[in-house]
């Protein structure tokens, strides 16, 4: 599983090299003392796994994730940042306190998902897509969601507003950007405007101006413009 | 006829105490000194009325008769006197129970009997008993005078239980006020005692690295968090430290710090020598400097410096500290506004107005600058 540590105090991340080193199937594969770096870093080696520093100069670790298109697993990394990891949905994401215990990081070790763990010995195709989650970060409010959940993206300026659940973050993307990475056979571009979830259509009809008016989850419903209604006829073969 | 029927509890708990005592032992003597003055004013002017009442002559009869006025309004303020004294043995107007209208009637009469008896005498004394020359009238006079004077002292009364409800009234707000300062400094005390939480465990785990890679320097970081810790502890029991032993503590922090950001901060400390004594509220320079590395160091990517000093202001009659870091004042969170409005408010309750607490940016320096009087208020 390749491994990436956050963290700008360079003896936390001994500390950390030094803990993992009785974990085989984690493979530290660079160390990043700030978000720029952790850009990079992300980039050039595209881990399954980063351990994360909340407080960081240049940016904290939430605002690293919202600059990810698609995150790897997290484990973040705290001193005392309880209002922080409050902030968002735990579940989601495991925190380790530090001073780390080493049986608390062989739990969060042990909890991580299968597929990720076992990577180490075979490497899958696309290890992300499926399953993607993506981190949203909207004012103090961060969310980290999975793909499949998300219902419609709409795009509002150099901003998408991301429908799922209840929620309606807004995430600096364009909608373009976000096109490029989902997977074509879930997510439709259905106008200039909106990127719909198809798993969620619960209804079609068609609409005035002859496009189709689709029916989604809590009384949204949203056009699909004419050009892309006969495209999407064509492909489905209506 | 004010005064103040509390005595300062001779057993002062702290400084604090002490302060507080100091105050209401003052306020104590202030309230003899308006009894006095009012009892000599109320009598004196009481004196003057009379003895002018006859009219102005320079006879032998006149200077006789004044003689004998003198005389009764000296032994009115003597039985006044006295009479104060056993209102507050028996605590009559003090508030609570029933008020005890029959007891202060009788006293009042025995009073003006007493006073009545005393007017006889300087009668006897001063105008070879004149009074007594018409035996017929004795009676009538004697009555007179015991109503009339009945009718002093029982205005006498009512002026002094009036000072006495103004008084508590005046003292039962000074202590609200006085409870209120002291739970709102306690609060603060014990706000800025606590060590930061992020600090403590960043720390913690600083060392745990170092034992691994640098034993001496992790057994040398053990001591000086100690060492911080009982600074921070003995902070939240006393009212002052010492400048010197502040400053210790905020070295052994900074080395702290130290360890954590490494090359990212450069710290240089320059502290007057003579000054080692001044004395400031605990925790307080150190929260400035915990201050100063939070919105400075931490959020810097590259160098950041941090200078402190401690000079004697120009005029020489106080303290100046400085705690500058490089950064910009805008990116201060509210925190810090609180934490710095909690230190002028800290300052305020010891030195009163000779004191300040100010955060300025210039240059790329943030810098806050605290005023010490050299004397506590």
């Amino acid at each position: 599983m390749k491994t990436l540590i956050i963290d700008d105090e360079r003896l936390a991340r001994e500390e950390l090299k030094r803990l993992l080193i009785k974990h085989p199937s984690v493979l530290v594969v660079g160390e990043a003392a700030n978000m720029h770096e952790a850009l990079d870093l992300i980039e050039r080696h595209a881990p399954d796994l980063i351990f994360l520093d909340v407080q960081m100069p240049g940016g904290s670790g939430f605002d690293l994730l919202a600059a990810l298109d698609i995150t790897p697993t997290v484990i973040f990394t705290t001193a005392y940042d309880h209002y922080a990891i409050r902030a968002f949905d735990v579940s989601a994401l495991d925190y380790l306190l530090k001073p780390i215990e080493p049986e608390r990081l062989a739990q969060a070790i042990l909890k991580l998902p299968i597929s990720a763990q076992l990577e180490l010995k075979i490497e899958t195709e696309a290890p992300h897509t499926p399953e993607g989650k993506v981190f949203i970060k909207d004012g103090e409010r961060c969310w980290f969601v999975a793909l499949e959940d998300i219902v419609l993206f709409e795009s509002e300026g150099n901003y998408t507003r991301v429908f799922f659940e209840q929620n309606r973050p807004l995430m600096l993307r364009s909608l373009n950007q976000l096109e490029a990475k989902l997977d074509p056979s879930k997510f439709m571009r259905i106008s200039r405007r909106q990127i719909v979830n198809l798993g969620f259509v619960e209804n079609i009809a068609p609409g005035l101006t002859g496009g189709l008016t689709l029916t989604l989850p809590h009384q949204l419903k949203v056009t699909m413009s004419r050009r892309r209604a006969a495209l999407f006829k064509q492909i489905n073969r209506l | 006829m004010n005064e103040n029927m509390t005595v300062p509890d001779p057993s002062p708990q702290d400084k604090g105490e002490q302060l507080k005592l100091d105050m209401t032992s003052n306020s104590y003597l202030i309230n003899q000194r308006d009894y006095w003055l009012a009892q000599s004013a109320g009598w004196g002017g009481l004196g003057l009325i009379w003895a002018f009442s006859s009219g102005v002559e320079v006879t032998e009869s006149f200077v006789r008769f004044a003689l004998a006025k003198v005389f009764c309004i000296t032994t009115g303020f003597c039985l006044s006197h006295l009479w104060r004294g056993f209102l507050k043995r028996r605590a009559w107007l003090e508030i609570g129970g029933v008020f005890p209208f029959k007891n202060i009637f009788l006293g009042l009469l025995l009073l003006s009997l007493i006073q009545c008896c005393f007017l006889l005498l300087s009668d006897v004394i001063f105008r070879n008993a004149a009074l007594f020359e018409d035996g017929k009238k004795v009676l009538g006079f004697v009555l007179f005078l015991t109503f009339l004077w009945f009718a002093v002292f029982l205005i006498w009364t009512l002026l002094y239980a009036m000072a006495q409800a103004q008084r508590r009234a005046v003292r039962f707000g000074n202590e609200k006020l006085q409870l209120q300062v002291n739970v709102k400094d306690a609060e603060l005390r014990a706000l800025q005692a606590q060590i930061n939480p992020h600090f403590f465990f960043n720390s913690l785990n600083t060392i745990r690295a170092l034992v691994y890679q640098d034993p001496d320097a992790a057994a040398s970081a053990i001591g000086k968090l100690a060492g911080m810790m009982r600074h921070s502890l003995q902070a939240g029991q006393s009212e002052t430290v010492r400048l010197a032993d502040e400053m210790r503590a905020v070295e052994a922090y900074l080395s702290m710090e130290k360890l954590r950001f490494e090359d990212r901060m450069q710290v240089d400390i320059e502290c007057e020598a003579g000054i080692e004594d001044t004395a400031l509220p605990p925790m307080m320079l150190q929260t400035l400097v915990e201050n100063a590395v939070k919105h400075g160091v931490e959020r810097s990517q590259i160098l950041c410096q941090i200078k402190i000093s401690a000079n004697t202001s120009p005029s020489g009659d106080s303290t100046v500290l400085r705690v500058a870091n490089q950064g910009q004042l805008g990116l201060a969170s509210n925190s810090t506004h609180i934490g710095l409005a909690n230190t002028s408010k800290r300052l305020a309750l010891l030195y009163g107005e000779k004191a300040s607490c100010t955060m300025i940016e210039e240059n790329g320096w943030v810098v806050a600058r605290i005023v010490l009087p050299r004397k506590l208020a």
